[in-house]
């Protein structure tokens, strides 16, 4: 069973009026279904089964009051202590999370572990996410397309060399690295389904090519909390196929 | 007496030696003497007064060996632990010292108020940077300066508008953010020799227009620990001179 609640909720937009405060107890995720950095938050809530309330916003027509949450308007956005505490950012919200829930915590307790898990975060999305972000932005444009492909392999090429065993933890289990570096991999995944000509595989995504990856995505796809965090494949590309068109795609499949 | 060893010591460029690994019970710090990235690293050890050893390297002509404490060769990294142990990126060096050289702590042991100190700084420093680097990048070409140093005023209205009190710590004394942001202040201040027009007064830095900020520069400035990682204002204004014309004298005044 899931704990988080609304996660396939409609996108709340300009005009819509505010959420009334979270409840004692409860935190609230404010998301968009298909934003790699918000999924990062729902998976942490997810493995640490913290009963979490999810607000999807529509983030090319932000309501007003969402900007006293996130300065920048952007999601994942955090809330709780009955709307009193905000935190904002992909990368500080799980750690928070962890701070906040220890019994549960993911992020190794040694100084040095802990650090080099924030670094190895830091440093596998420097890479992943504007390369994907290039191909995305690209994909509108296909004779511009196969030049962005490059720093998609050359990310991926890293990140396997990166990967020293079974998971970016260092341990049996997958950990902060694993948990929130995953969406962004899964997103280059749905790009296999979108594009015949993508150089890598949907078939033991990312394929041959990147053997200890491929066992990787696979391993972390299959976990429950991470999937119960996740949008279907179909969904996925469906709504990446609405953003080509210039349609909205923030309730895709709902 | 300052517990940095070594901070005017010369730069180290690429043909010179590989250094022996840190003494057991120093940590390193590798630096440049007018990176304001690699002060924060310098001024949390001064706080603590942990006994540190600084090398400084020339970063246009990076030793090949400095790749293998920063796979970016930035600055700074820290290499403690008899060389064992290495950490890179200048907002994570001081919440590792800070975990552990407990004594005296300087972040919030709350971990809400953590959190937002680390916000607050990212979205101070990221706004001030931006804008000043802008405004440096633009200094050569005089039909986009103006426009540069209209956004710098502007991230400087915000960073006014932040400081609610005395400090960015939200208590009577500095903390994390105080002494991270310092810096790239201080680099504004140096500048404000150098470029006509300047938005920001050198005359009780940074005028009239930031009286909160103007109060609050002063403090910082006095602090002798904080004193003791910078460089005298006369040698940085030459040698920031020497790098916006693009051929920095990483040695200068030694």
């Amino acid at each position: 069973m899931s704990v988080l609640e609304g996660i396939n909720s409609k996108a709340l937009k300009t005009g819509d009026l505010p959420p009334p405060s979270p409840s004692p107890n409860t935190f609230r995720i404010y998301s968009m279904r298909f934003c790699p950095a918000a999924q990062r938050a729902l998976i942490y809530a997810s493995v640490k089964k913290i009963p979490s309330e999810v607000i999807n916003i529509n983030l090319q027509q932000k309501p007003d009051w969402y900007f006293t949450k996130n300065y920048k308007g952007q999601v994942p956005t955090l809330e709780h202590a009955e709307g009193k505490k905000l935190v904002i950012e992909s990368a500080v919200i799980p750690e928070y999370l962890d701070d906040i829930f220890p019994e549960t915590k993911i992020l190794p307790s040694d100084p040095y572990e802990k650090v080099q898990q924030k670094l190895l975060l830091e440093r596998l999305s420097d890479q992943l996410t504007p390369a994907f972000g290039r191909v995305f932005r690209a994909i509108k444009n296909p004779e511009e397309l196969k030049e962005k492909f490059e720093s998609i392999l050359k990310a991926f090429e890293e990140a396997e060399s990166l990967l020293e065993g079974a998971f970016y933890s260092g341990t049996s289990s997958p950990g902060f690295v694993d948990y929130l570096i995953y969406p962004s991999f899964q997103r280059v995944y749905w790009l296999t389904f979108l594009l015949e000509i993508f150089p890598l595989p949907s078939d033991n995504f990312p394929g041959p090519g990147y053997p200890k990856l491929s066992q990787w995505f696979k391993a972390i796809t299959a976990i429950p909390e991470v999937a119960a965090a996740s949008q279907s494949t179909e969904n996925g590309v469906g709504s990446c196929k609405e953003y080509m068109k210039g349609l909205p795609y923030f309730d895709y499949g709902l | 007496m300052s517990v940095l060893s070594g901070l005017n010591t010369k730069v180290v460029k690429n043909g010179d030696p590989a250094p022996a690994p840190p003494a057991s019970g120093t940590i390193r710090i590798y630096n440049m003497r007018y990176c304001p990235w690699a002060q924060r690293a310098l001024i949390f050890a001064s706080l603590k007064k942990i006994p540190t050893e600084v090398i400084n390297i020339h970063l246009d002509q990076k030793p090949d060996w400095f790749f293998t404490k920063h796979y970016k060769g930035q600055v700074p990294a820290l290499e403690h632990d008899e060389g064992k142990k290495i950490v890179i990126e200048s907002a994570v060096i001081p919440e590792y010292l800070d975990d552990i050289y407990p004594e005296p702590r300087i972040i919030p042991t709350d971990h809400y108020e953590k959190v937002q100190q680390k916000l607050l700084l990212d979205r101070i420093s990221g706004q001030l940077s931006s804008a000043f680097y802008g405004v440096v990048q633009a200094a050569k070409i005089s039909d986009l300066l103006k426009e540069k140093l209209v956004e710098l005023a502007k991230a400087y209205d915000t960073a006014e508008e932040l400081l609610t009190g005395d400090f960015y710590s939200g208590t009577s004394k500095p903390g994390f953010v105080d002494y991270l942001i310092y810096p790239n202040i201080q680099r504004a201040f140096w500048t404000s020799h150098i470029i006509k027009d300047f938005p920001l007064k050198v005359e009780s830095f940074p005028g009239p227009n930031y009286p909160k900020l103007s109060k609050w520069y002063k403090r910082l400035d006095s602090i002798p620990e904080v004193i003791a990682t910078s460089q005298p204002t006369e040698t940085a204004v030459e040698f920031f001179k020497s790098w916006i014309i693009g051929a920095p004298n990483f040695d200068y005044g030694l």
